[in-house]
């Protein structure tokens, strides 16, 4: 922009003096017309774009990792999101989901499809769920199971839920729809179940049914060496 | 005094072990598992039931959830009924010891009937693996109602 005023400047130099000034200040006050109007728009735009960035941000919280996201629908679609972060004991938990939806009304909202989730229950204990979809509330961290899943703590054992309310940092679960629960050689069934103290506590509620398979008790004998 | 009778009051280790109660609580640091409310345990031909039971595993921590835990006392209360075969048992309170494979019915008045014969002290002892049971009298007279058809049993 500066070039071009100074070629108009050399053509006035054959004109008058004043003149020359004359249309220097005018090209002058031109320039700051324009500069008026650029300059607020350009702040404008920037600050949108930073806005823009921001909003957006804070709708991917840190901890959640994302391949990719797309608006569909009035709703962010994160691809294959994982979130990590650590309980109130230290021991980090993480989950992966191979989509996220998250309506742009609330973003602590977070419906997630194909969930495998790592909770810690305690230092020795940890539940892996594996579930169709979830409802997850970023804000306290709570897991709503919507559909049929399974849960495989790192002993061996596995149950069968159809729903259930998990709270991933506090380490607890409470379901109160049929659950089966199945470890080598025994299972026990129940209209509900609730896991607290971190894992410590598990309790069933309502017609509970447990089934000692023989073998079960056989290799406890041989293994603690008792004579039959 | 006590008699002793021979009979088939025991648990056998090869046959799976149904549990039913109303609620059922796993306790992993205290390694027990607490069941409550109409409990029914049936083994094969012996069937318990009582108003609560009370498992003590042995071994620590997380044993009970892996389910190979390793069974070391059973406690039952709240009226214990036993039947296994021609014998039954009531009493207030029961404790199985897996170690010394005895089982112990306590309570005011234990009452071991057989077909028609009825046996009443205080203490029932059963022997698990021989399913020889005593009962005592804790210084009561034990008191025996035989019925007289029994005698003719070969």
């Amino acid at each position: 922009m500066l070039d071009r005023t100074d070629s108009a400047a050399e053509t006035n130099a054959v004109k008058m003096p004043e003149a020359r000034s004359y249309t220097a200040a005018r090209q002058h006050s031109a320039r700051v017309q324009r500069l008026k109007i650029i300059l607020p728009v350009g702040a404008a735009l920037i600050s949108l774009m930073f806005v823009l960035v921001s909003v957006i941000r804070s709708y991917i919280p840190d901890e959640i990792s994302v391949l990719g996201t797309k608006i569909e629908d009035g709703r962010i679609v994160m691809e294959k999101p994982a979130i990590a972060g650590r309980n109130k004991d230290g021991i980090n938990y993480s989950m992966t989901a191979e989509r996220a939806l998250q309506d742009i009304r609330d973003p602590n909202f977070l419906t997630l499809e194909t969930i495998k989730a790592a909770v810690p229950l305690n230092d020795r204990l940890i539940a892996r769920v594996t579930a169709e979809r979830g409802d997850y509330d970023r804000s306290s961290d709570r897991l709503n199971m919507t559909a049929p899943f399974d849960i495989d703590l790192s002993t061996g054992l596995r149950a069968h839920l159809a729903s259930a309310r998990i709270d991933v940092k506090g380490g607890t679960l409470e379901s109160d729809e049929p659950v089966t629960i199945f470890t080598d050689g025994s299972s026990i069934l129940a209209n509900s179940v609730k896991i607290t103290d971190k894992g410590h506590l598990i309790s069933f509620a309502g017609e509970v049914r447990v089934n000692i398979d023989p073998v079960a008790i056989r290799n406890n004998k041989q293994q603690s060496g008792l004579n039959d | 005094q006590s008699t002793s009778t021979r009979g088939d009051l025991r648990l056998s280790n090869d046959q799976p072990i149904q549990i039913e109660s109303d609620q059922l609580d796993v306790k992993d640091q205290e390694a027990k598992a607490i069941f409550t409310g109409n409990v029914k345990v049936v083994q094969g031909g012996m069937t318990m039931q009582s108003g609560n039971m009370t498992v003590h595993y042995r071994g620590q921590g997380t044993s009970i959830s892996s389910g190979s835990a390793d069974i070391q006392s059973i406690e039952v209360g709240g009226k214990v009924f036993l039947s296994s075969g021609t014998q039954q048992a009531t009493a207030d309170d029961g404790r199985f010891d897996m170690d010394s494979q005895t089982f112990v019915l306590t309570g005011d008045r234990v009452v071991l009937s057989e077909g028609q014969n009825v046996f009443v002290g205080c203490k029932l002892t059963v022997h698990m693996n021989t399913g020889e049971a005593r009962l005592d009298s804790c210084g009561g007279r034990v008191n025996i109602q035989l019925d007289p058809k029994s005698q003719k049993k070969p």
